[in-house]
């Protein structure tokens, strides 16, 4: 097990290639311990890490650690220790669902009589208790995608790589999934590398994120440090005369745009945000919300990449 | 939905890997094969030609000068009988065999064997091993329960009869042709992806190179044969037991030679296949 | 004026299972969502839109015209599937301008539109690459350039963004939107509703093959009337604040956060609610406030029961 100090991952002057392909081109990093989102566009880098974390790809130089594990020297004991959720369907044809995670348990090196018991446990965890004498072939998106979670936890591992693990279900489902995944990361301290396009789901489970664009590392560290705050920048919005309330602010020294529907002012100076209640008031609008202005994790991302 | 109850427990050891990583593999692979019924009949039917070759072997030791005129020499009898159940181990491994490896191209189980700490091999060890030990016992097990027969019958004919060494040639035949069988249905799933397209390509590589050796018109007959998986087994059979019948036209180490080439193909085709799944 | 797209007592069943049961709707110029769950009828509404399937019951029209068995209405139709189509061996531009020739197009001007809409779904840098070799996302785009490359006029796209990495699903997004503006109908259906809720306040929220609710997200969330507001206000002084919420009548309930800035309130009126607090903001020293369940995933929350 890792202690708090020991980064989760730690890639040191990482360069992975095909052939004359340079997939990651000397790429240092390193994550801290936690639940870490890894963000990128396809084909730029991403999927060549997550193989080189599984220890499928030997890198052509520099150093990568997992868990303090070399994948490039023991694989097999790496993917002792971390459980993979693919983006595609993957089951055993003709076993049901406890069958298939038993399974799953007995292949990571649990004795099968364990395994059955860790089956269980985890298809009740998942939400899938209802359902575990069935068929996997008939079960829905949402549930298969619980089974693949159930398999990758079976053996107890202590890091999870998802692949898109809300893709296909529905906002009820991918809720469900995301609160499981929190649920996982914070009380149950299983780290987390979540590679997913879906920006909003690292925002909501992980604590920091890792972004590759072409073979290197674009950005990197912790969410709230990455995603700043503008000091006196707020999101407002507004109903009634709008415009005679931003003629009114600019007339007080602050600053006010409206993106579609939602104004991002700066206050004058010396105020503070309360004031603009008070403006709303003499200038005939109505504040229905107020909000610091903060860069999404999309800014940062975008910013980023464009680099 | 709230939050889920917590069921799930943190084991806090790393779970040491207990014998074999293949084990597993092999188990589900046991498990997949006998779970269909037609199987079982099969298996039950492999062991039929014994109800014949039974009271064959008793006359024969029994009354030798009237049978020896009409049959071969006892060991080559032995060797026709390999050939025979090597015919069930055929179908078996044709019924079973393919879909071992298909199915999990389709339903991307690959995916789930490949994230565990087990490698490419252990997968191809375990379903391989289980195939080939099945095969074993539909191609050996009978012809050496008639070689106990023989011997208890006429124990001390052992060496005259040239008995003495025919547990080993069906020893070696069998394992040849178990395995080969295996890996070739292995191969014949992973190319096809699909269980009875691929049982289709493997009856189809055993009959039609035969059939074309035997029917073709002379110029073409040369390469049919050397790709007559089945012409090879029986030369080496020859070989091993001495007979039955004619000598083969292809000595028996060019036979094993293209044996050697076309299993390597098949070997290489599968562990092909395998390489090109991607786990991410 | 004829909407671009009405559904008139429309249903749909294949077998006993129903698609969608008696819809009645119409769709004006711009960005619609339509949202469901799973199973809810949303891919027999786009077939039916896309006249690929016809109604077992009632009419589907787009601009006035029945969908089903007219080629000529199809014309103006556009449709991005879900699933993937079959082009392995042609380029992408080839296969756009092979679809544009079917639709009665000279070779020169198809390939020209071809050409135009791959640039706009920012595929031009691999247009001439086998389409087989494509990513998950070029494969998305490239169902997005088919169904654009011909200008029509009512568009149906069936989860646009998948596959798409955080920079083309802005692209895509901000493609939907201008086709909104250009006086286009767009039909996106989508799972991911803060994307939904980028493209437009519209929507239609069906289940189990019924309209659950139809309009701007605003009104359709102010009908929710056994959903009360939720408030939350940050502010200096609290409980000053808490004191002057709790006499309005309309407001239901009010919550303390623990540690002692925020107050979450719930109301029958919110803009009673916020006329209050715009009252009493200054003096309280109120410097955030919003409400929590206003967006599209409250809305859809709310009226589809799990």
């Amino acid at each position: 097990m890792t202690n708090a100090d020991s980064p989760l991952l730690h890639l040191e002057d990482l360069t992975v290639a095909y052939g004359p392909l340079v997939a990651l081109d000397g790429i240092s990093a390193r994550v801290a311990p936690g639940a870490v989102g890894l963000l990128g566009p396809n084909g730029a880098g991403k999927t060549t890490l997550l193989r080189t974390l599984l220890g499928f790809v030997r890198p052509r130089s520099g150093r990568v650690s997992v868990l303090g594990l070399d994948p490039a020297q023991d694989p097999l004991a790496v993917r002792r220790r971390l459980g993979y959720m693919p983006e595609a369907d993957a089951y055993i044809a003709g076993l049901h669902a406890s069958g298939f995670v038993a399974y799953a348990g007995e292949l990571a090196g649990l004795d099968p009589s364990e395994a059955t018991s860790r089956a269980h446990e985890v298809l009740d965890y998942v939400g899938l208790g209802e359902a575990r004498y069935r068929a996997v072939e008939g079960f829905s998106t949402g549930m298969r995608q619980r089974v693949k979670l159930a398999q990758a936890l079976v053996h107890d591992p202590d890091l999870l790589l998802l692949d898109e693990p809300t893709s296909g279900l529905d906002p009820a489902g991918r809720d469900e999934m995301l609160d499981l995944l929190q649920d996982i990361a914070a009380r149950l301290s299983v780290h987390l590398v979540l590679s997913t396009h879906l920006l909003p789901d690292v925002e909501r489970v992980c604590d920091s994120v890792l972004v590759v664009d072409e073979g290197r590392v674009k950005a990197q560290g912790p969410l709230a440090e990455l995603v700043t705050q503008r000091r006196s920048a707020y999101d407002v919005s507004v109903r009634g005369d709008i415009g005679a309330f931003l003629t009114d602010l600019h007339d007080e020294g602050g600053e006010g745009r409206d993106h579609d529907g939602v104004l991002r002012v700066v206050l004058p100076e010396g105020w503070g945000p309360e004031r603009l209640f008070t403006l709303a008031k003499s200038s005939g609008a109505l504040v229905r919300s107020l909000r610091p202005a903060v860069e999404t994790l999309e800014d940062v991302f975008l910013r980023a990449v464009e680099k | 939905m709230p939050i889920h109850n917590q069921g799930y427990r943190r084991r806090g050891a790393v779970p040491a890997v207990s014998g074999f990583r293949a084990a597993p593999i092999a188990r589900l692979a046991f498990k997949q094969i006998v779970m269909r019924r037609l199987l079982i009949v099969l298996l039950a039917l492999s062991f039929a030609p014994m109800l014949l070759e039974a009271p064959l072997l008793y006359g024969y030791i029994r009354y030798p000068e009237v049978v020896a005129t009409v049959l071969w020499p006892l060991p080559q009898l032995f060797g026709a009988g390999v050939i025979v159940q090597a015919f069930f181990a055929a179908l078996v491994t044709v019924w079973a065999g393919t879909s071992l490896v298909a199915d999990d191209f389709c339903t991307g189980a690959l995916l789930v064997y490949l994230a565990r700490p087990l490698t490419r091999l252990d997968y191809v060890a375990g379903k391989l091993g289980v195939l080939v030990v099945l095969n074993l016992v539909v191609t050996a097990l009978p012809m050496l329960l008639m070689w106990v027969l023989a011997v208890g019958l006429a124990p001390q004919d052992l060496r005259a009869r040239g008995l003495a060494f025919v547990p080993l040639a069906i020893g070696a035949l069998s394992l040849l042709t178990s395995f080969g069988l295996a890996l070739l249905a292995l191969a014949a799933g992973a190319v096809t992806r699909n269980g009875t397209v691929g049982s289709a390509l493997l009856v189809g590589m055993l009959v039609f190179f035969e059939a074309g050796a035997r029917l073709a018109p002379s110029g073409a007959r040369l390469p049919l044969q050397i790709l007559s998986a089945a012409r090879h087994v029986v030369s080496v059979e020859h070989a091993l037991f001495g007979g039955p019948g004619d000598p083969p036209l292809i000595h028996w180490s060019a036979a094993l030679l293209c044996l050697g080439l076309i299993l390597g193909g098949a070997g290489t085709l599968l562990w092909r296949r395998l390489k090109a799944v991607e786990v991410v | 004026m004829t909407p671009a797209l009405e559904f008139e007592g429309a249903s749909r069943w294949y077998g006993p299972v129903i698609g969608i049961n008696d819809v009645s709707l119409k769709v004006a110029p711009g960005v619609v969502g339509l949202l469901g769950p799973n199973g809810a009828g949303k891919s027999t509404f786009l077939r039916l839109a896309a006249g690929q399937i016809a109604p077992n019951r009632g009419r589907v029209l787009a601009f006035g015209t029945p969908t089903w068995g007219s080629s000529a209405i199809l014309q103006r139709i556009g449709l991005s599937p879900e699933t993937d189509g079959l082009w392995a061996r042609q380029s992408g531009r080839d296969v756009v301008t092979s679809l544009l020739r079917l639709n009665g197009l000279e070779y020169e001007p198809a390939r020209e539109r071809a050409t135009a809409a791959l640039a706009r779904v920012r595929l031009a840098d691999v247009q001439d690459r086998r389409a087989g070799g494509y990513s998950k996302g070029m494969r998305q785009r490239l169902k997005l350039a088919q169904a654009i490359a011909h200008d029509p006029d009512l568009l149906l796209f069936d989860e646009p963004l998948n596959g798409l990495d955080p920079v083309n699903r802005r692209h895509v997004i901000e493609l939907v939107k201008t086709l909104g503006r250009e006086g286009k109908t767009v039909v996106v259906s989508s799972h991911v509703l803060h994307e939904v809720e980028a493209m437009t306040r519209r929507i239609v929220l069906i289940n189990k093959g019924r309209v659950l609710a139809e309009g701007e997200v605003a009104e359709v969330r102010a009908l929710l009337d056994a959903h009360p507001h939720t408030v939350a206000v940050r502010a200096r002084d609290v409980r000053g604040l808490a004191r002057e919420l709790v006499a309005l009548p309309h407001v239901r309930s009010v919550n303390f956060g623990t540690d002692g800035q925020w107050v979450t309130a719930q109301t029958a009126e919110p803009d009673a609610f916020y006329a209050a607090v715009q009252e009493h903001g200054d003096g309280c020293g109120v410097t955030e406030m919003y409400a929590t369940d206003d967006d599209l995933e409250s809305v859809f929350r709310y009226l589809v029961p799990r």
